[in-house]
């Protein structure tokens, strides 16, 4: 029987243990200075992804500044749902940090509805890319002209990254700026498996990154026809799409974000601290070896162009 | 010309922090696999997140070091205490344990020792010629192709199972429910999350495999009383290179045991224990002295150690070239494989070439250290089966909290692995299979994923599209053809696949000696 009790008080522990998840954090009164405490940089995806790594290269110089530790924790779960909700559930005190790219703007509209974009109060860009058209190496469009043809007097195969995804979005807006009927096939485990599939020849087209396409492109699988920046890409020596006559770009911006709520004060001393984050040699050199174009944007900037990002996806998503 | 460069290429991936981590994990594997109870599913689920620093050929090296050498070390317990350390050791038991009673516990262990290394080996030759011919298809393998081989796959399942196909099916549709909990892959509707947000993208596949395969097993365990072992056979553990003596004898036995192991290997779900199991009714069929197996024969621990340890390179070639785990712990390896950022599958071949030849002296490494660490460590392994179990199932338990935790910081990853604890507790007391289930997690996305893909490909024009992928490449109508072979042939023939004479031998000898 005193077994019976003890195995049954052990196990009793051990759920407590198991399932507790509340935790107890001093209340925060001080708001002369900022920040009082470590600050925390929630990445939405796992350890060593792009976003991870660009989160890390500017932590070092966000340390030097803030004089705390910056802590990146990696929530990866329900593809970045639950780093948002605990951006959502923070304290509007400056200390909690986000990085996403407009995949965050997406989240409502990709079967999270309880994520409110309000809560979320941007705070820099710190790198501006953009996506490049691919096609098969012995594809019969050689050119981005022969392509656009090609798109208005035939349904072509499009292959992307999962409804409502990014280059889901790049896609469809394509279609739109062009005329070009498409139809989509999904990919979502994301840009490999997809160059993948063109490479095979399931899919006439897809759009992905310059960075991530380089590899297939040098071993001679798939080719680039052009970027859909408002620049050339450094990656590959091919045309804008608006130099081919096509009017649209598609910015793909990863930027930081903090629970809304911060004052003006706060805010200001959080843009000191990422400015120099995005100059610092650590960062600079990251970019340089991952070829991403470094765009810098402090909150007010930041915040006007993330309105406009909202609209134009709103109606895109209205429109599908 | 025969290009060499793909078993060279590795070579500047084989650091001092490698061959740390490969002698590190062999031992690792060896010493677990030594303890019974403790298998080798479990030892690679519960090391899995323990790899996230590590870069990726030093995580995948280690994994493979755990895995092969917890398939050989579950012969050591199987020699000293009639219990199989790794459920692969089962057919070692037989004659391993006679021989141990009758004072010559060294040289069963150096005849495991020994065939485990020559099993290992011819299956390392197999898997680095075979897989990358296979892997040479690498961009025919399109969204038909991989349908395909998922089908296979989750067809094979039906009979793999040891005992109750129905059972097997049925531990499988439970795999193929869980797997499609979260967004729909085509078209990112949400869907069986239960509503919450934490299952937005289903159940997570490590936390589920630390539950099904680590936590249940202690539970399992802890039920148990732990069979002491008599002093007298661990100071027994001496001499074992007096193995070499037999290594004449058995060649034939040891190529015959390697093939069988290699081929059952690499059938999806398969594994060590089917393979050891035909080995050693085959070898009984064939012997000269059929009476003596199962007293101490030293053919049938050759037989059985050659056909379990040459599994591992079977298991691998399909998860290399194809991307399909050869059985329940290669499943947990791919797990390793994408959260390290690679894909295993014919583009492997293509994205990863250096990994994949360090994979190749990676497992050639492996084996050496099996027979060298073997031979000279017997007698001390032999000491570990004196280690208290509580002491053992406590770490594993903190282990396996601390390492599903760490998969991605998820408390609820945690509570999925506890649930899943329970469920494979209640599925192993019902007789219900676990290993169906992991089959079922991987290939059930995998099939849904390329079937939804196909058909969308197709745009109505199913029949006219499957022929005009076949004229691009016959392997899909292939794989199917022997898909629907494999399914209809035991209604021609009596036997099955696997053939239960031999799980009726088993039974009959493993009671006769106990």
């Amino acid at each position: 029987m005193k077994k019976l009790v003890l195995i049954t008080v052990c196990l009793v522990m051990m759920a407590g243990m198991v399932f507790a998840q509340g935790s107890a954090e001093p209340a925060v009164a001080s708001v002369a200075k900022y920040p009082d405490g470590d600050v925390s940089f929630i990445v939405p995806n796992g350890a060593g992804g792009g976003n991870d790594l660009t989160t890390r290269a500017l932590i070092p110089s966000l340390q030097r500044s803030f004089g705390v530790n910056v802590i990146p924790l990696n929530q990866g779960e329900s593809k970045g749902a639950v780093a948002a909700q605990n951006v959502m559930s923070a304290k509007p005190d400056g200390r909690t940090f986000y990085f996403n790219s407009q995949t965050l703007i997406l989240m409502p509209y990709g079967g999270m509805p309880s994520i409110d974009l309000n809560q979320f109060q941007p705070v820099a860009q710190v790198v501006e890319d953009t996506g490049v058209i691919y096609v098969k190496a012995d594809s019969p469009y050689q050119t981005i002209q022969q392509l656009l043809a090609a798109m208005k007097s035939s349904t072509l195969k499009m292959g992307h990254n999962g409804n409502g995804a990014l280059w889901h979005l790049a896609s469809l807006q394509l279609a739109k700026a062009t005329g070009a009927n498409f139809r989509y096939i999904a990919y979502t485990s994301g840009g490999t498996q997809m160059l993948t599939a063109l490479a095979a020849g399931e899919v006439d087209l897809c759009i992905v990154n310059a960075a991530e396409g380089r590899s297939m492109v040098d071993s001679g699988l798939i080719k680039p026809l052009a970027s859909l920046g408002e620049t050339r890409t450094d990656v590959f020596t091919i045309p804008t799409l608006v130099e081919a006559g096509v009017d649209y770009i598609f910015p793909v911006w990863r930027g930081v974000f903090t629970k809304a709520g911060a004052s003006e004060e706060i805010l200001a001393e959080i843009d000191k601290a990422f400015k120099a984050a995005v100059e610092s040699p650590e960062f600079v050199e990251y970019a340089k070896n991952n070829g991403l174009p470094i765009r810098y944007r402090d909150h007010k900037e930041f915040s006007a162009f993330i309105e406009k990002e909202k609209k134009v996806y709103a109606e895109l998503m209205g429109s599908l | 010309m025969f290009d060499f460069s793909l078993y060279t290429a590795g070579l500047p991936l084989m650091g001092i922090t490698t061959i740390i981590a490969l002698i590190g994990g062999t031992l690792t594997g060896i010493v677990i696999g030594a303890l019974p109870g403790l298998s080798a599913m479990m030892a690679v689920s519960i090391l899995v997140p323990l790899t996230y620093g590590m870069t990726a050929e030093v995580a995948i090296l280690m994994l493979l070091g755990v895995y092969c050498g917890a398939n050989y070390g579950g012969s050591i317990a199987a020699t000293l205490v009639n219990i199989p350390g790794t459920p692969s050791a089962v057919m070692t038991t037989l004659d391993a344990y006679p021989m141990a009673k009758n004072g010559q516990a060294g040289l069963a262990i150096g005849l495991a020792t020994m065939s485990s290394a020559i099993g290992g080996f011819f299956s390392v030759i197999v898997l680095s010629m075979l897989s990358p011919l296979i892997a040479r298809f690498a961009l025919q393998f399109t969204s038909l192709e991989k349908l395909s081989i998922a089908i296979f796959g989750i067809s094979v399942m039906a009979f793999i199972s040891k005992g109750s196909t129905v059972k097997g099916l049925m531990a499988g549709i439970f795999g193929l429910m869980v797997a499609s909990m979260g967004f729909d892959p085509n078209t990112s509707i949400l869907r069986f999350n239960f509503g919450s947000i934490y299952l937005n993208s289903g159940v997570n596949f490590t936390a589920a495999m630390i539950g099904l395969f680590g936590m249940t097993e202690i539970m399992l365990s802890a039920e148990k009383k732990a069979k002491s072992v008599p002093d007298k056979q661990i100071e027994a553990v001496k001499n074992p290179f007096a193995c070499f003596k037999y290594l004449r004898l058995s060649l034939g036995n040891l190529f015959r045991s390697s093939v069988i192991g290699v081929i059952v290997g690499a059938i999806p779900g398969a594994g060590g224990t089917i393979a050891s199991i035909i080995s050693y009714a085959q070898q009984k069929k064939l012997s000269k002295h059929p009476e003596k197996m199962g007293q101490g024969a030293v053919e049938g621990i050759v037989a059985a150690e050659a056909a379990n340890n040459a599994c591992t390179g079977g298991a691998m070639t399909t998860l290399l070239s194809l991307g399909i785990p050869g059985d329940a712990v290669t499943g947990i390896l791919m797990g390793a494989f994408i959260i390290h950022g690679l894909q295993p599958g014919p583009n492997l071949f293509n994205t990863n070439y250096n990994l994949i030849s360090a994979i190749f002296i990676g497992m050639f490494l492996i084996n050496i250290l099996i027979l060298v660490l073997g031979l000279l460590g017997a007698p001390y392994f032999a000491k570990l089966l004196k280690f208290p179990r509580q002491l053992l199932n406590t770490v594993i338990l903190v282990l396996c909290v601390v390492g599903t935790f760490g998969v991605q910081n998820s408390m609820f990853d945690v509570r999925v692995m506890v649930v899943f604890a329970i469920i494979g507790y209640i599925f192993t007391k019902l007789e219900v299979p676990r290993a169906p289930i992991v089959l079922a997690l991987i290939l059930g996305s995998m099939m849904e994923e390329n079937l939804r893909r196909w058909l969308s490909l197709a745009d109505g024009q199913y029949w006219a599209y499957f022929m005009e992928c076949s004229r691009k490449t016959p392997i899909a109508p292939i794989i199917l053809a022997i898909t629907i072979f494999t399914l209809i042939s035991p209604l021609f023939k009596k036997t099955k696949v696997f053939s239960e004479d031999a799980l009726d031998e088993y039974e009959e000898i493993n009671k006769k000696n106990s």
